[in-house]
Formats: structure tokens, C-alpha cells, sequence
């Protein structure tokens, strides 16, 4: 059985599924803390393919990202209160657990080798496209032109740490810079996109 | 590693929010964020325009979906039920009672619910003990203005009623608002915190409203302000009682507040 049906196919279970489909992230989560199912797979259903696009992203491997989405949600479903609606959107709070769960699992070691030898065989062919990863059909744009404003040193550092699960000193020895200048890009590139986005009015659409 | 200077700290927000400083820096950050509601505002910002940068149209994998079920529903048989409602009380009886003397009452099994008690009270005060603690947990991460605001639209909103919680002496304490499709709120009007160890619990009332059933709309926790809830079936009134944490699934307290909904 899957939840995303109507619970017992019941008319009662027609009505709760339909306003799950329109709840807010904040009402869908409150549902969840009341264990329902329903709600727990309108949340999957949202923000499940961005997790495990992320995630596969991350570790270049299915299995590897299965788990963490699967660990993303149940952690979702056991501890809803973790998430705080006036700190930001549930698509922001479960792809910050999706990316830092996968970070931890790929900087381990055996993880390590695997990602080295898969960083190996991109590099030899077309390494980081940030652009590329960035195709939601209502954000795309806004985010593409955003993306397109970054300096090239900038786009670097944050493709690097962020897709690539790089740490900054890692980054700073990658791209041969010290890395108190990588510090620095990433945070002045993440605040001149969050300035774009805000411009164009995408930030904080759940 | 040395501990880190406020400016060192500043300038790690953007690779902090992306996962890309080492355990020890994490740590540290992660304390100077409790104290600088600046910087965890900037590090909640950076990650907002992150998760933007990983948007992706495709589809959530239908398989992953199958395994949390799975997970979920192997949870829920290890603790022999799939269904967390509470049972329903007998109201009726307490209404009586309460008419008759004002003495303090007890709230008692219907029928069909004593007759299985004995064997699910076991399991139903597991699953009401999680829920009272994850909803009091919940409480306290969602008392900012979202629900207040949801509250306010709510009672704006066409068709919501208004049911006003009273005492005895008919002094409101608190008020629900209630949405046609079953959301409701919450909303205290200066009721008070319960004596420590003790958490309010809301019950709506269904069926005749003569002799209505209660059943557990939720655990409200020790000070409440404002909580939301959904109910489907069709109330005709709340009551709300005191009882010891974490929440009991059948009351034998006389109700603090009690309101019915108009008809």
C-alpha cells in the first residue's frame, strides 16, 4: 500500500488527500506530527526528486542516494518538530539534511576512493556545469540568470563544495587558491545569488 | 584547533551553510550561531539559495516511496496498531454528573471501546505518549506567527466558526476556530500554565449533541498559546482538561474549558 492513496479508498480519505495536495509545508508538516501518512507522501511527492537528484548528485550512486533520501524522510516522519517553518521552506530544510547526510557518507573512506575515481573520469570529460543542474521548469530561468552573474571564481568555489561535497580547504587546494579567498567567494557568491533571487522574487517559494 | 575569532567565524558562514568546513570548525560555528541570531539568519539564507541551485523537475523515485512505507508500516506493527486514534469517552456521563452536583467526574469507556480496552491500553498509551511528545515538541517549534496568522486568516475565512472556551463561571480562556474542511486553531486567551508536570489536553465532541463522545484532538502541552489540529468528522463542541503529562487516552478530570460549537 501506498499513503498517496486515499486512506481506505473512503470518501473522508478523498477529502484529506485533496487538502493535502494544497496544504502549505507548515500544515503538511503538522499533519505528519499526527502521523499522517497522506502528508508525509504529499511531502515526498514535492520534494522527494530535488533530495534524491541531490544526493545522487553527491555520490554518482543510486543505491547510495536511495538510502539517504529514504533516511531524509523517515527522519522526517520521527522528528517533524526538527523542522522550524520560520527558518526557512521544507524543500531548503530537507535538502540541507539530504546534502549533509551525503556529505558525511562520501567524505568517508571507502566512499572516498569511489568518488575519487568518478571525479576522475568527469574531469577527463566536462567536469562541474552548475548551469546544468538547474532545470525546474518555474525557478529555472530566475536561478539560470542569477547563476549567470556569479564571477567565474565565485561559480567555481560554490559548484566545488556544493555538488562536488568538497570542504573549502579541499576546494582552495583544487582550484590552487588560498583558502581564505575561497571562504570568501563562496559567501560573497551565495549572497549575490540570494540578492538575484530576491529581486526576482523566487526566494522562499516553498 | 585554536579557538576561532568572531571575524574567522563570519567569514566560514557561506562554506558552513554548505557543508564544506571540517568537524571541528562545524562545531564551533554552530555555537556562535546560538549566540548571533544575525549569522544563523545569513547561514538559513545561503541555504535557502542552495536548495535552489539543486531544484530539479524530476520525479521523486517511486521505489525509495515503497521502502518508507515500508519502514513506517513494519514500525507500526512492531507496536501492534496502524490506527493512533484514541478511543472515544463517554461524555454524556460526565455531562450528567457535572449538572447534577458539580462534583468531579469521571470520564468513562463507551460501550464498544471498554470492551477492547484491556488489550489495546497497552499499545494506545504508546502511541499517545508519542504523540503528546511530539506534539508538545511541535508546539514549541511552531508557536512563531505562522499558526497565528493561520489562526486570524482562518477565523476570516468564510464558513469557519468561532467556539469560545469558557470556565464555569463562563470566563473565556481560550477560543477554537474552526475551518469547514477541519483545520482548526487553537488560540489561548490567557489561560494559564498547568502546574508543572501537567499538560492541557483538547477533546472534541461528536456525534448527538445531547450526548456527545469526546474524543482527543491532541495534547496541547504545559502553556499553551496557539495550536492547530484537524478533525474530520463532524464536532459539535471541545473541551479541554488538565491531565498528566504526557496525555492520558481517557480522562477522568473534570474539564477546565468547555465551548460547543454554534449550530
Amino acid at each position: 500500500m501506498t499513503s498517496s492513496e486515499p486512506p481506505g479508498g473512503t470518501e473522508q480519505g478523498a477529502v484529506f488527500e485533496r487538502d493535502v495536495r494544497e496544504s502549505s509545508d507548515a500544515k503538511l508538516v503538522l499533519a505528519i506530527a499526527r502521523y499522517r501518512q497522506e502528508a508525509l507522501a504529499e511531502a515526498y511527492r514535492r520534494h522527494g526528486g530535488a533530495c534524491f537528484g541531490l544526493a545522487q548528485r553527491l555520490a554518482g550512486d543510486r543505491t547510495f542516494a536511495e538510502e539517504v533520501v529514504q533516511e531524509v524522510f523517515l527522519r522526517l516522519w520521527n522528528q517533524p518538530e526538527k523542522f522550524d517553518p520560520d527558518r526557512g521552506t521544507l524543500r531548503s530544510y530537507l535538502l540541507a539534511q539530504t546534502h549533509g547526510r551525503s556529505v558525511d557518507l562520501v567524505r568517508s573512506e571507502s566512499a572516498r576512493r569511489r568518488r575519487e575515481e568518478r571525479e576522475a573520469r568527469m574531469n577527463a570529460e566536462s567536469g562541474y556545469d552548475l548551469e546544468r543542474e538547474v532545470w525546474d521548469l518555474t525557478l529555472a530561468e530566475h536561478v539560470r540568470e542569477a547563476v549567470s552573474k556569479l564571477a567565474d571564481g565565485e561559480r567555481a568555489a560554490i559548484e566545488l563544495a556544493y555538488f562536488g561535497g568538497h570542504t573549502y580547504r579541499e576546494v582552495a587546494r583544487i582550484l590552487d587558491q588560498p583558502e581564505g579567498t575561497i571562504k570568501s567567494r563562496i559567501r560573497s557568491g551565495l549572497a549575490r545569488l540570494r540578492s538575484e533571487l530576491e529581486t526576482s522574487e523566487v526566494m522562499g517559494r516553498g | 584547533m585554536a579557538e576561532l575569532q568572531r571575524e574567522e567565524l563570519q567569514a566560514l558562514l557561506g562554506a558552513f551553510a554548505l557543508d564544506a568546513v571540517d568537524p571541528d570548525e562545524r562545531d564551533q560555528i554552530e555555537r556562535h550561531l546560538d549566540t548571533d541570531p544575525r549569522a544563523r539568519a545569513e547561514v538559513e539564507s545561503f541555504r535557502e539559495v542552495a536548495s535552489m541551485l539543486a531544484v530539479s523537475g524530476a520525479d521523486a523515485p517511486s521505489g525509495i516511496w515503497d521502502h518508507i512505507v515500508d519502514e513506517i508500516e513494519g514500525e507500526q506493527r512492531d507496536l501492534g496498531t496502524s490506527d493512533v486514534a484514541p478511543p472515544p469517552l463517554d461524555l454524556f456521563e460526565h455531562k450528567r454528573a457535572r449538572e447534577s452536583s458539580r462534583r468531579s467526574v469521571a470520564w468513562r469507556w463507551v460501550g464498544a471501546a471498554a470492551a477492547v480496552a484491556a488489550t489495546l491500553i497497552a499499545v494506545l498509551s504508546v502511541q499517545v505518549l508519542r504523540q503528546g511528545d511530539r506534539i508538545d515538541r511541535l508546539d514549541v517549534a511552531m508557536t512563531g506567527d505562522a499558526l497565528l496568522r493561520g489562526a486570524e486568516t482562518a477565523a476570516a475565512a468564510p464558513g469557519s466558526r468561532t467556539v469560545s472556551l469558557t470556565t464555569d463561571a463562563g470566563t473565556e480562556m481560550a477560543s477554537i476556530v474552526l475551518r469547514p474542511d477541519g483545520t482548526g486553531y487553537f488560540v489561548s486567551r490567557g489561560l494559564e500554565a498547568a502546574p508543572e508536570g501537567d499538560v492541557y489536553q483538547l477533546w472534541a465532541l461528536v456525534g448527538d449533541r445531547e450526548e456527545p463522545e469526546a474524543i482527543s484532538a491532541g495534547v496541547l502541552g504545559n502553556n499553551p498559546r496557539v495550536a492547530s489540529f484537524r478533525f474530520s468528522a463532524p464536532v459539535t463542541g471541545f473541551a479541554v482538561t488538565q491531565e498528566q503529562a504526557p496525555g492520558v487516552i481517557s480522562s477522568l478530570q473534570k474539564p477546565e474549558l468547555t465551548g460547543l460549537v454554534p449550530a
